[in-house]
């Protein structure tokens, strides 16, 4: 809203405010920002452009000039051939992993949630012993619990291998950071609208399901694509626990890209990987273009 | 609080602190009694001690287990206490006793003893030998092991394996002496009588020509694993697969091998052979005649007078210009003649000693020119039958003698095999054992696998008659019941990786004793291997764990209860405590719904949170392998030996150049960034640009590292591309020191991935402090640091914690990008949990628990301090 606001009025606007120009708003250092802007725009580019122009190249030419487009003549065999090989490399595991992200995403988000409504509004006498039980895990590096944690995992909870017992033990240590992230953000949703609720009779899944969570939509929507992402892109606990048969999609990328000459392949292979990725992108420019969100990560 | 405390109340109080008291009571005791019942909780146990080497292993016939170590101990070892029961050291024994007995012959060479094969004979007594032949028996008496007066010495042999025939009266050991190799046959009973007779071995395989078959010695060198006597044969098991058969009534084999005797008597009838013999004969005879005749001519011819030896030409002459020449120097035709003569008959003795087998061959046998062929009828199957393996690969075969039947693994298709031992003996010789044997469906290698190549992949549990079997890849041992020959099953599998030579099982399979090697790498570099024994103990006997688990339950619950019932009982004098009680009573009755429905929160917490924590910290105390899961106490080694790694220091320097670095470029480029897009003018292409920023975030995390792995630092990536057209040296990034720590720094160039938090954080800031500070007269530049940046300090705060736990936990960096040359603290962790070694492990995640800790609480009270100083 506010960006339409400053298109239309712009021109309007200009030529009044020319006198006034504050000294960087003038054309020279304008010029210098945006120079300076573009210059790491294109650095941060850099991996996504090769990815997309190697990946249309034949090995040869990724390993002669990386940066050359290109040739329009082998482009329709490299394309076949290196997203061939990279479906077969990845295309076993490819709709498990995103599916399994989406479960682990959705399952953290409302984990998280309920967790941070019953800390955020509820009273109970030991709600702050409750509480800094939760946050104290926060200081613990979840790191060091792994030689403990893949035995009792595999083991002890007889999960073995599977994506059940990944899932189950990374909702369990992700929890306290969701739940610190919401209560953060519904500690500052009026209080009125909850009162004037209760008084109305609405009972506790009324409330958290019609007032919390529309309230503070944009920042579960933020949690919900950043734990997708986290689980999509998650290699370390996935190398650890999973056995042969269950596979990341990380996992796989990272095994062949230690081996393979096939560079091209490898290319195609992260564009494939990066397909699911596009949606929480675009998901992430809509809501978070602004940085408001921003406003309540504090600690 | 207006609540008042009745006479009920301290009743209820009273009644909760004696019940309380009641449990505690009850389930210490319970958890005593369980700890009792546990005992020993580890499914793999290391039994010896670190430094003995382990060498053989056996199973006795009670369950329980001899081995032997490099030492020349023997040990017996109770199947179910693992607890050792006896120990002998077999070289003093046996000096001792040859000390006693007059016998010094052998003294000097006692130390270089090195006993390692070690087989029962009958109930109670086993036979030890060591690697050369000798034989030593040992009997148990009174729980005590004790080397009897029979013992067999001879003094040369290599190696040996022994067996014994169906009463266990007669020993027959593999040795290998000088070029030969034998089968001994000793009387258990009268060890000290010596051999008995040897058998020379032969191997048989297809002639050259049809219908023929060629005979050459048994080549040093064929791993004989298994040798078996049953119904009065011999069966020797080779590790190619094949197999040698001969029956137990040898005589001692210096004499000819009987069942040449009718092939060389046939031999010489038939003129085809007699005249490829005779070709051969002559062939020889001229070569050695005509060395000979120049090596005489050359060096000295009698009564021919003074004969210049050294003359060149002599030197490369054939004999005919060798006698040419001396009949032009003058000497007689008889001299001449004479040396002929003498060299005519050296040659015939030397060609008869290859070529006849009737001549004293055994002294001058030479292995590669005995080269013999017979026709395959006169061989004599009963007396002495040589099998090979076929079309199959094999690895590892056993005879069991219960059943009369040798099995095989069969490493080309994974299956089980087995021959019987009635079709071995109708078989003739060179059958392959794949015509013969039949496959065991039940039994194969999982999802197409194959038998290993290492330890051979099969052994037996005689008591048991069970086999095992190693699969590849998967590295498991399968235990297959062999009991019922139209059903073998696979009784269980286990995880492991030993040499299927030394596993041995008690008669019931309840315990397993295996032997297992594993390589250390010492600091030095240099490989060590440790042998060393331990138990396995398949799980459905496993009683053990759920004992476990219940006195963990009863000493948790003592432990709440002990604590609740302290707290009731000196609450009943405390009227505070018991308003408190009424109080959160109360609560609790009212909440009881939010109290439920955080229990399965807290309980993932504590099951995948405080659990780990608290478990590695533990951990670290103690030496938990992945080989041997046992909390052994281990004085705080684990420590010492992180800090007494040579890159301990070059470690944390790592990882503090990691942090300042990753610290600065988290906030300082972003912020800039975050500036610069405030100050564009033109706010739609602001706008661009943010939308544009978040394109790159569509590559997974991973996949952007191995690009900059790969693509950018790699031995083809862009910066060796802009390198080499520049006209320098390619380099490797990762792995060169002088470049790696930069280049891992360096990647995420430009750094700007986190700005959106500053530029949200600075779009949210009111207009009217920027306005003031215009008022003020503030610049640009002044406007940023003086209002901008002090108001999104929460911000960088944020950021700069969750980065600096990041930074200090960052494995990825050196694990992905795999630039060995730059080690941190946690990659040293996770290669010590990737190599096995918990407890180090565990050691390397405390530590930086403890620095993490240190530092973030560090920083909470400066910032407690700031907050404080502000609002002051």
């Amino acid at each position: 809203m506010d960006n339409n606001n400053v298109k239309i009025g712009a021109p309007t606007v200009k030529p009044k405010k020319n006198t006034l120009l504050l000294p960087h708003e003038k054309t020279g250092v304008q010029v210098v920002i945006l120079t300076v802007i573009i210059f790491c725009l294109l650095f941060s580019f850099l991996p996504l452009l090769l990815t997309v122009i190697n990946s249309l190249k034949i090995d040869v030419q990724v390993q002669t000039n990386a940066f050359a487009l290109p040739e329009f003549s082998t482009m329709g065999e490299a394309i076949a051939t290196n997203f061939s090989v990279a479906w077969g490399a990845i295309g076993q595991f490819y709709f498990k992993t995103i599916l399994i992200a989406l479960i682990g995403a959705v399952l953290e988000t409302i984990v998280a949630a309920i967790l941070a409504y019953i800390l955020s509004f509820k009273d109970f006498y030991f709600k702050d012993l409750v509480f800094l039980f939760f946050i104290a895990v926060l200081l613990v590096p979840s790191i060091i619990g792994y030689p403990v944690l893949v035995p009792f995992v595999r083991d002890t909870l007889g999960f073995g291998g599977n994506y059940v017992g990944y899932l189950f033990a990374m909702i369990g240590g992700s929890q306290v950071s969701g739940m610190f992230l919401f209560k953060t953000f519904f500690s500052q949703q009026p209080k009125s609208l909850y009162e004037s609720a209760s008084l109305d009779g609405a009972n506790d899944f009324v409330i958290f399901l019609k007032i919390t969570i529309p309230l503070a939509f944009p920042i579960i929507l933020y949690y919900f694509v950043g734990c997708f992402s986290g689980i999509y892109n998650e290699y370390l606990w996935a190398s650890l626990i999973l056995d042969n048969d269950h596979k990341t999609l990380t996992q796989i990328m990272f095994a062949v890209s230690g081996e393979s000459v096939k560079y091209g392949a490898m290319y195609a292979m992260y564009i494939l990987a990066s397909i699911p990725l596009i949606a929480t992108t675009i998901i992430s420019m809509k809501y978070f273009k602004s940085g408001e969100f921003a406003a309540g990560l504090k600690l | 609080m207006s609540l008042k405390i009745t006479q009920q109340d301290r009743k209820r109080v009273k009644s909760t602190a004696l019940i309380f008291g009641i449990i505690f009571v009850i389930s210490a005791l319970l958890a005593v009694a369980f700890i009792c019942m546990t005992p020993n909780a580890k499914q793999i146990k290391r039994l010896s001690e670190n430094k003995e080497e382990i060498k053989e292993m056996l199973a006795g016939f009670d369950g329980e287990t001899y081995y032997l170590t490099s030492n020349n101990w023997i040990y017996e070892l109770d199947a179910y206490t693992d607890q050792i029961i006896d120990g002998h050291n077999v070289t003093e024994e046996i000096s001792d006793m040859i000390a006693k007995s007059g016998d010094k012959l052998l003294e000097d060479s006692l130390d270089q003893w090195q006993f390692h094969t070690i087989k029962t004979a009958t109930e109670n007594l086993f036979i030890v030998n060591d690697g050369n032949g000798n034989v030593f028996k040992y009997r148990e008496e009174n729980d005590r092991i004790k080397l009897t007066q029979d013992y067999s010495l001879m003094t040369s042999g290599k190696r040996s394996y022994g067996g014994s025939d169906n009463d266990g009266n007669d020993l027959y050991v593999y040795v290998e002496e000088g070029d030969f190799c034998y089968v001994f046959k000793y009387d258990v009973e009268n060890l000290s009588d010596g051999v008995k007779a040897r058998k020379f071995l032969w191997d048989i395989s297809t002639g050259a020509d049809k219908g023929y078959s060629k005979i050459e010695a048994l080549k040093l060198g064929t791993g004989i694993i298994g040798v078996y006597a049953q119904d009065g044969y011999v069966l020797l098991c080779k590790d190619d697969g094949g197999t040698i058969r001969f029956s137990t009534d040898f005589v001692d084999s210096k004499e000819i091998p009987d069942f040449f005797t009718k092939a060389e008597q046939e031999m010489v009838k038939d003129p085809e052979l007699e005249a490829k013999w005779q070709a051969k004969y002559d062939e020889t005879y001229r070569k050695y005649l005509e060395t000979d005749l120049i090596d005489r001519l050359r060096t000295k011819i009698e009564d021919g007078g003074v004969f210049d030896v050294t003359e060149e030409k002599i030197k490369t002459a054939t004999v005919e210009q060798i006698l040419q020449y001396y009949k032009d120097i003058g000497i007689s035709d008889t001299t001449i003649d004479k040396q002929k003569g003498y060299a005519e008959t050296e040659a015939k003795t030397k060609a008869d000693s290859e070529y006849s087998l009737t001549s004293d061959w055994h002294k001058d046998f030479k292995k590669e020119e005995m080269n013999m062929q017979v026709k395959t009828e006169y061989l004599d199957k009963d007396k002495y039958q040589v099998l090979y393996s076929g079309e199959s690969t094999i690895y590892g075969m056993i005879y069991s003698k219960v059943n009369k039947v040798l099995y095989y693994a069969n490493a080309s298709d994974g299956y089980l095999y087995e021959t019987k031992a009635s079709d071995l003996i109708l078989a003739e010789t060179n059958t392959a054992i794949s015509e013969i044997s039949t496959k065991i469906e039940s039994v194969h290698c999982k999802n197409g696998q194959k038998f290993s190549d290492f330890g051979n992949g099969m052994n037996y549990n005689e008591h048991a008659n069970t086999l095992y079997l190693k699969f590849a890849n998967e590295k498991t041992i399968s235990i297959v019941d062999i009991n019922d020959m139209k059903n073998y099953r696979v009784l269980y599998t286990f995880e492991g990786d030993f040499e299927m030579v030394n596993l041995v099982g008690d008669k019931d399979n309840k315990v397993t004793h295996c032997l297992r090697q594993i390589t250390k790498v010492d600091l030095k570099g240099k490989d060590s291997p440790e042998r060393y024994a331990c138990t396995y103990v398949p799980e459905k006997y496993q009683t053990k764990s759920l004992t476990k688990t219940i006195f963990i339950v009863f000493i948790v619950l003592a432990l709440i209860s002990g604590v609740f019932a302290l707290y009731f009982a000196v609450a009943i004098k405390r009227e505070k405590s018991i308003m408190k009680i009424k109080f959160i009573t109360k609560d609790a009755k009212k909440n009881k719904f939010v109290y439920l429905a955080l229990v399965p929160f807290i309980a993932m917490l504590i099951m995948f949170c405080y659990y780990e924590a608290v478990g590695a910290i533990s951990m670290s105390f103690f030496s938990y392998t992945k080989e041997n899961p046992a909390w052994i106490w281990n004085n705080f080694a684990n420590y010492i030996k992180i800090f007494n790694e040579s890159d301990f220091l070059s470690s944390i320097v790592q990882m503090l150049f990691f942090l300042v670095f990753d610290l600065v470029l988290s906030i300082i480029p972003p912020i800039i960034f975050a500036i610069l897009l405030i100050l564009i003018r033109n706010k739609v292409a602001s706008n661009w640009i943010r939308s544009l920023m978040f394109i790159p975030g569509i590559i997974p995390s991973i996949a952007t590292m191995l690009i900059w792995r790969v693509g950018i630092y790699g031995d083809t990536g862009v910066l060796n591309q802009i390198v080499v057209a520049m006209g320098g040296k390619k380099i490797n990034w990762l792995l060169n020191a002088d470049f790696a720590q930069w280049s891992l720094i360096f990647m995420g160039f430009p750094f700007i991935g986190g700005y959106l938090i500053f530029y949200g954080g600075m779009m949210n800031i009111p207009k009217e402090y920027h306005e003031a500070g215009r008022l003020e007269g503030l610049g640009t530049i002044k406007r940023f640091l003086k209002i901008d940046i002090p108001l999104i300090m929460p911000q960088i705060k944020y950021i700069f914690i969750t980065t600096f736990i990041g930074s200090v936990q960052n494995f990825a960096r050196t694990h992905i990008l795999r630039s060995t040359v730059v080690t941190t603290p946690v990659q040293n962790m996770y290669d010590a949990m990737n190599a096995g070694d918990y407890g180090k492990s565990s050691a390397y995640a405390t530590l930086i628990f403890i620095f993490l800790f240190f530092a973030i609480a560090t920083n909470f009270k400066m910032q407690k301090k700031d907050s404080m100083g502000d609002d002051l």
